[in-house]
């Protein structure tokens, strides 16, 4: 019932998504011109050559982007707060997307440029970065942590998040010539040309993605804890390596096409834990399709805001996450999960 | 309801020489034990004896040395041999992680895990089986509710469930009375005696009570310091001179008319006058025979 929902929701925020924009297409013309596209089907819509290109070149990319980030994100940030069994943990506050800022800002600084050879760099140096960056934080925070307990490991990711952001911040003012576009990108966007950002995170994000749904059962059972799950026959240390890889891969590749975006991995799967329980056989799928949905709606509202300009995506999320941060820290006293 | 695998069924544990070290402290040295198929072994011991260490050795959660043999494979092996570890053996600790929103029936499924393969999700006969503990525990009325909702005796029975539907032939019970009242205590016990009765199951439990670990454990391992002291029946191990020595406790042991013994602590008088002590004691002598 709840996936339902969350189809709906999916939906209902892509078409929302495609429908506000500058230039108005109206509602009608683009259900008639997705229709068209569907195989054997021919009507006319009644959008301007112009109208279309609108629609296919710069609004469905856009939102199709925002789906796979949001759906990302979040998902992400599910699988992180069940393999650390911390309710705060996110690919943000881990110190997983600025390890992965600062892989990207290298290769985009330093690489041989965008698209200059047949793989292009940038997700792969943002994978290095963010596994840097997670596997610096849970040695911190586990060397450090006397209690197991939620505080420790989120300090942990956010002095590796300082460190590797000064770091980054460091390369980036080095080059005066990509200073401009390492700056636009570092504060989080889904603005495209097209859909080569779409192509290029979508392996990373399927196959990271697929990996961790599959996991949903044992990140079940880790919540009765390491040493139970191992009495359970749960091999522990493999599903945290397995998950954090896949989930540090997908988060690599939306930072690599979309830059910073903040609190998405704990605004959605909390949110969704709230309306259909803590079971992860739910969050997970959950935290896809309404990650996508909150990210597509996020943007339409960075888009008008500030109308004509823009917002960076990333501020808007991080002026509804940080509130919802506090909260959360404030209920999981009375743990809900 | 299914039984226990069935080559699995004459699987009894044995010990031999086990060591396990903490940070360089002993927690257990060079003990030696053995289960038989059918027996409800009883381990005491004050504080710190490393009764709870014993059995994670069992469950293979520990480093150690020396060897555990659970049926015919040892329990050491860390990964390789985990979820054939976890069909053997159930490990119920003192104080199990319930997660607040988790039901009852997502609870009692996570005993399954032993028996998928690494990917694999629960089927119908998993179902099935949850089902069938769930009612033989009288649980069933409660499957979906929150494990944060139930009683102090639901919670306890919910986790004995979860250990059933591990379908392992020996069970590990550590402490499984310490957080429940005195009939919930005993209507833990007897559900364990029932269930061993039932299918056979080897029962190894860390008991505080000294009273009913003698009556339901077929034999008692006395545990000190990390080395076993004594093993054998309640009446030979449970001697008020074991007592004062391993726990420093004063206590008397007064024989049940039921044929077993019972454990009685004496309450050390304000003043220790000589006299007075004698009094109590010739007191309670008087009561008990």
């Amino acid at each position: 019932m709840w996936v339902a929902a969350g189809v709906v929701a999916l939906v209902g925020a892509a078409f929302v998504g495609v429908l506000v924009g500058p230039a108005h297409l109206g509602a009608r013309g683009i259900l008639l011109e997705l229709v068209d596209r569907l195989p054997l089907v021919d009507v006319d819509s009644g959008l301007t050559d112009r109208e279309a290109t609108i629609l296919w070149r710069l609004r469905a990319p856009r939102v199709a982007l925002g789906i796979l980030v949001g759906a990302t994100l979040a998902l992400s940030g599910a699988a992180y707060q069940g393999v650390f069994r911390n309710p705060l943990a996110d690919p943000y506050l881990l110190g997983v997307a600025a390890g992965a800022g600062l892989g990207a800002t290298v290769a985009i600084v330093y690489g041989p440029g965008r698209s200059g050879g047949p793989v292009d760099l940038l997700p792969l140096a943002a994978f290095v970065g963010a596994l840097v960056a997670v596997g610096a934080a849970y040695g911190l925070g586990r060397s450090a942590g006397t209690g197991r307990t939620t505080a420790t490991l989120i300090l942990a990711g956010v002095a590796v998040a300082s460190f590797l952001t000064a770091l980054q911040t460091y390369v980036q003012q080095r080059e005066s010539e990509t200073l401009r576009e390492v700056y636009v990108w570092i504060l989080g966007r889904l603005s495209t040309s097209g859909w080569g950002e779409v192509w290029l995170m979508l392996p990373y994000a399927v196959g990271g993605g697929v990996v961790i749904l599959l996991h949903r059962r044992l990140l079940d059972a880790l919540r009765v804890g390491e040493e139970e799950a191992e009495a359970l026959g749960v091999p522990t240390a493999r599903v945290r390596l397995i998950v954090v890889l896949a989930a540090s891969l997908a988060t690599a590749a939306a930072v690599a096409v979309s830059g910073l975006i903040a609190f998405v991995g704990i605004i959605v799967p909390h949110g969704v834990r709230l309306l259909a329980g803590a079971s992860y056989r739910l969050v997970l799928p959950l935290s896809v399709l309404f990650g996508g949905a909150f990210l597509v709606l996020t943007d339409v509202a960075a888009r008008s805001l500030a109308s004509p300009a823009e917002l960076p995506i990333g501020v808007v999320t991080a002026f509804l996450g940080a509130p919802f941060f506090g909260v959360v820290l404030w209920t999981s006293r009375r743990a809900i999960w | 309801m299914d039984q226990p695998a069935g080559d699995l069924v004459t699987a009894a544990v044995s010990v031999r020489d086990l060591s396990v070290a903490y940070d360089r402290t002993d927690a257990l040295r060079r003990v030696t034990v053995d289960v038989a198929p059918g027996e409800w072994l009883g381990v005491i011991g004050p504080n710190g004896a490393g009764k709870s260490t014993l059995l994670r050795a069992i469950a293979g959660l520990v480093h150690h040395s020396g060897t555990v043999l659970v049926g015919d494979r040892p329990a050491g092996g860390r990964h390789r041999h985990r979820r054939h570890l976890a069909r053997t053996v159930a490990y119920v600790p003192q104080d199990p992680v319930m997660p607040a929103g988790m039901t009852v029936f997502e609870y009692a499924l996570l005993g399954r895990t032993a028996h998928l393969r690494y990917l694999a999700v629960e089927g119908p006969r998993d179902v099935h089986i949850v089902e069938d503990v769930l009612v033989e525990l009288d649980l069933d009325r409660l499957a979906d509710r929150p494990l944060a909702t139930l009683s102090g005796g639901e919670q306890q029975r919910t986790v004995i469930a979860r250990a059933l539907t591990q379908q392992a032939p020996v069970l590990l019970l550590d402490e499984p009375t310490s957080a429940l009242d005195v009939g919930n205590q005993q209507a833990a016990l007897e559900l364990v005696e029932d269930l061993r009765r039932q299918w056979g199951l080897v029962v190894v439990s860390a008991m505080h009570d000294l009273t009913l670990a003698g009556q339901f454990a077929d034999r008692l391992l006395l545990l000190s310091r990390g080395t076993a002291v004594a093993c054998g029946t309640a009446r030979t191990v449970l001697t008020e001179r074991s007592l004062s020595e391993h726990w420093g406790a004063r206590v008397r042991v007064l024989d049940d008319p039921d044929g077993g013994i019972v454990v009685i602590p004496v309450r050390s008088r304000t003043t220790r006058s000589a006299e007075r002590g004698r009094s109590a004691r010739s007191a309670m002598e008087g009561e008990g025979s």
